[in-house]
């Protein structure tokens, strides 16, 4: 009887949520770039997860881990790809080296925060160290992420902010290599055979993401090297990503950081061809990502008010962490030409933050689970909001302003 | 080249990570489903090109290859993976049903309605009587009917009968597909597959009560179990068509992010058969179909659209099928399977030839249609795993046998029915 009222619901939900909401919503910039992010799929899962109808339950999502790993290893793998070295040589060094101290100066603040937030949550929890350690360092690298949708979705919005925006979205888009760095370290040296004594050390691991996404970016670019039918080149990269993200989830490393590896490789090997890629990775997209949204929420767990004080907390240290940064930015290149009002552009997480905590969340049992997932999850959407209000306060728009929606691959992560 | 090294360096990862399944013990999410996946994609499409290479369907070769790797073989796609499997599977199985409903036209069917009546009815009538004559005429060489009746002997020529009038609508959809084949050779074999497995289901029930009642006499008749199978078949036929009215209703006024749309749709179409123990692939193939002909110019779009994505889900779903075929049955009883599959052949090329002779002017159908009926999976297997409840002295051993059965059917099918497409002229390459 549950089922049937859930699934009513949410054909109902559907509905409203996919038409009249979107129509309604389009009224307003902020919310309008919320629903284009793809937030409420995450809403959705909430609805249908453990904690909500229970339509996906934990017996569903343990079935659906194959998606699951999928859309870590696509986001992780399409992050990758953008590096290319041919278009990164056309970025000035300056504004790359900017963009790792942004990255770095934002993982430092938030690390100390939270450390402090997390140390004292975990007296009270009597939790582990091991978990405190794994805790920090998520919670830092997902922080330290910022997306550059928001930024680049006001710079198609308002044109005003187009050319202005320019050198952040440079910034976001190059500083991701920290954040992975960092989580790099955390499947590392606190891979999961540490906890219950140890195999290899941390170096063998590291190395060992190195060589599992050198080897499948090298693979991939073999299998696709050859000409072939669309449909054939999308099962390929389904398949590859699937294979990769399985074989970081076997050896419990993070698929995200093996597929950005794999995909940097694969860019990088000659005979890329990036408009062909695009083409293809963007018939998939869409529906990959909102899947991963879909199964993060369902795996939510919010129901304590703590968590929420939790999240209120990350906000703020995140916050002043960000601006940090972001003003060391700009006093060390001034002629960058971007103004402390444009933080806004930086605090959206989006993607790559989600994806960090669900690749998480699938490894790690953790008593902060609840506390870490909430502040990402609540935080990413949160963020988005708070971004686009301080954005719209930045450029204030005009009635000429037209609205746009991009749907294609680069606008989505 | 490139590409071969490429698999045989898969091949090799992917044997040598299994030495690493301590790791498994550590906690955490067991991902070796996922990397399964992976794999089984990668490798499947790889032999579905070589098989493709040989002139052979592609799906011979994701079959075949799902045998090397399955659990048989290689063990390197265990068991407790395909189970894990399931769910995946099953979404991949509606998608492939959903497509299957949406093929069928009754402007189409009307036009062939004659043929496709007597094929369906002497498929029926001949196997039965074929079966149950062979059953006793075999008798002495079957070891669990060794000092039956004649009951037992009519009981099993019966089971059999009815199991090989099931073929395999997942099959003829992915050579259709494959073969982008169109004409009436394809949608009679399309037509008549799907119309027999609703007939089976039933016609199963009542063997299946009957026989209980002849073996066991001191057991009262269960005719509730008759009124459940067809309340099921009701309800999936139901369900689907309310799905069906939903993706229009869906495509009509939203008709955004469609293809996460219809994997939402096929989910729920799984999910409700395990729930209510309906037919996952009825409820999809009833969807397709009255989407298709209710609204033609919504449906058909929708189905364009997921034939064009649908090498993923075909590549996946036939490996797994290839990976769970049971060698261990087919070596235990592969000379009776193949005697009697070799009867199923006979049986099957007879009724359909004199039904499409008696239904229709076309040669193509009389000469060659009867190859895309050969092929056996879902259906059947289900049917088969109901035996050992039913007749707990000779079900499991009969089981055996008809999965035997079906894994020979499931092999020579494909390249059957790919056969009988390009003869009929039908394919289009």
């Amino acid at each position: 009887m549950r089922t049937i009222i859930g699934l009513s619901i949410l054909i109902i939900l559907g509905y409203l949520g996919a038409y009249h909401f979107r129509t309604f919503f389009k009224k307003s910039k902020v919310l309008d770039q919320f629903l284009n992010s793809g937030f409420l799929f995450i809403l959705i899962g909430v609805l249908c997860g453990p904690f909500g109808m229970n339509l996906l339950s934990v017996r569903v999502i343990h079935q659906l881990d194959p998606f699951i790993y999928l859309g870590l290893g696509w986001i992780g793998f399409i992050v990758g790809l953008q590096f290319e070295m041919r278009l990164l040589k056309l970025v000035p060094k300056r504004i790359f080296f900017l963009a790792q101290l942004e990255g770095l100066v934002s993982l430092a603040v938030l690390f100390g925060g939270l450390w402090l937030l997390l140390s004292g949550l975990a007296g009270v929890m009597r939790s582990p160290v091991f978990e405190v350690w794994t805790g920090v360092i998520i919670l830092s690298a997902c922080g330290a992420v910022s997306s550059s949708l928001a930024a680049r979705y006001y710079a198609k919005t308002l044109p005003k902010a187009q050319k202005a925006l320019r050198p952040l979205e440079y910034l976001i888009s190059l500083h991701v290599f920290i954040p992975v760095l960092a989580l790099l370290i955390l499947y590392s040296f606190f891979h999961l055979d540490q906890r219950e004594g140890e195999h290899f050390s941390g170096w063998v691991w590291m190395v060992t993401h190195g060589l599992v996404g050198v080897l499948l970016g090298v693979m991939m670019f073999y299998l696709l090297k050859v000409k072939m039918r669309d449909n054939e080149r999308l099962l390929l990269i389904l398949g590859s990503i699937i294979f990769s993200s399985g074989i970081a989830g076997y050896l419990h490393l993070s698929p995200v950081v093996i597929c950005f590896i794999a995909g940097i490789i694969f860019a990088n090997l000659p005979g890329f061809n990036s408009l062909l890629m695009e083409a293809v990775l963007r018939r998939a997209e869409r529906p990959v990502y909102f899947i991963l949204l879909i199964l993060a929420g369902s795996l939510w767990d919010f129901r304590s008010v703590w968590v929420w004080i939790f999240l209120a907390t990350y906000m703020l240290i995140r916050f002043v962490a960000k601006g940090v940064a972001f003003l060391s930015v700009l006093k060390l290149e001034p002629s960058l030409e971007l103004k402390p009002s444009y933080l806004g552009g930086m605090l959206a997480q989006g993607p790559l933050a989600i994806a960090f905590v669900i690749g998480y969340e699938v490894v790690y049992s953790s008593g902060f689970l609840p506390f870490i997932v909430t502040a990402i999850l609540g935080g990413a959407m949160l963020n988005e909001i708070l971004a686009g209000q301080l954005m719209l306060k930045a450029f204030p728009p005009q009635e000429t302003d037209e609205m746009k929606r991009g749907e294609s691959a680069g606008d989505i992560l | 080249m490139s590409q071969i090294i490429a698999t045989g360096l898969i091949f090799v990862l992917m044997w040598s990570l299994k030495q690493f399944e301590w790791l498994d013990k550590l906690g955490g999410s067991t991902s070796s489903s996922t990397m399964t996946v992976g794999f089984i994609l990668l490798i499947g499409y790889m032999a579905g090109k070589a098989a493709f290479r040989f002139k052979l369907p592609r799906i011979t070769g994701y079959m075949l290859v799902g045998i090397l790797v399955g659990p048989y073989v290689f063990d390197l796609v265990s068991q407790p993976m395909t189970r894990q499997l399931d769910l995946i599977n099953n979404l991949a199985l509606s998608l492939i049903a959903l497509t299957a409903g949406g093929e069928l036209k009754i402007r189409e069917l009307k036009a062939l309605g004659k043929p496709l009546f007597a094929i369906t009815l002497l498929h029926m009538v001949v196997l039965m009587i074929v079966f149950v004559g062979g059953i006793y005429f075999l008798k002495p060489w079957i070891p669990f009917l060794e000092g039956g009746d004649v009951r037992s002997v009519l009981v099993v020529g019966m089971i059999l009968g009815t199991i090989a009038m099931a073929s395999s609508p997942a099959v003829a959809m992915a050579l259709i597909n494959e073969c982008r084949s169109h004409g009436e050779v394809t949608e009679s074999v399309l037509g008549v597959t799907v119309l027999k497995d609703i007939i089976v289901i039933m016609l199963f029930s009542v063997v299946l009560t009957l026989g209980r009642a002849w073996m066991r006499p001191d057991i009262p008749v269960n005719l509730q179990f008759l009124a459940t199978v067809g309340l099921e078949i009701m309800a999936s036929i139901g369900v689907g068509v309310f799905l069906g009215y939903f993706i229009t209703l869906y495509l009509r006024y939203v008709n955004a992010e469609n293809t996460l749309f219809l994997i939402g749709v096929c989910f729920l179409s799984a999910e409700t058969g395990l729930l209510f123990k309906l037919e996952p692939a009825l409820i999809a193939l009833s969807a397709g179909f009255f989407m298709e002909n209710v609204f033609p110019e919504k449906g058909e779009r929708l189905v364009h659209a997921i034939e064009q994505g649908s090498l993923p889900v075909y590549t996946l779903f036939f490996c797994l099928a290839g990976a769970v075929i049971n060698m261990e049955a087919l070596r235990e009883m592969w000379l009776l399977a193949l005697v009697l599959v070799m009867m199923r052949l006979l049986a099957v090329f007879v009724s359909t030839y004199a039904g499409a002779k008696w239904g229709s002017k076309n040669i193509f159908l009389a000469h060659y249609s009867w190859l895309g009926f050969i092929a056996q999976a879902g259906v059947s297997l289900g049917l088969a795993a109901m035996l050992l409840r039913g007749f707990p002295e000779w079900g499991g051993a009969l089981q055996t046998l008809i999965i035997a059965m079906i894994a020979i059917n499931q092999l020579i099918g494909p390249i059957g029915f790919r056969f009988a497409l390009i003869r009929s002229k039908e394919a289009h390459f």
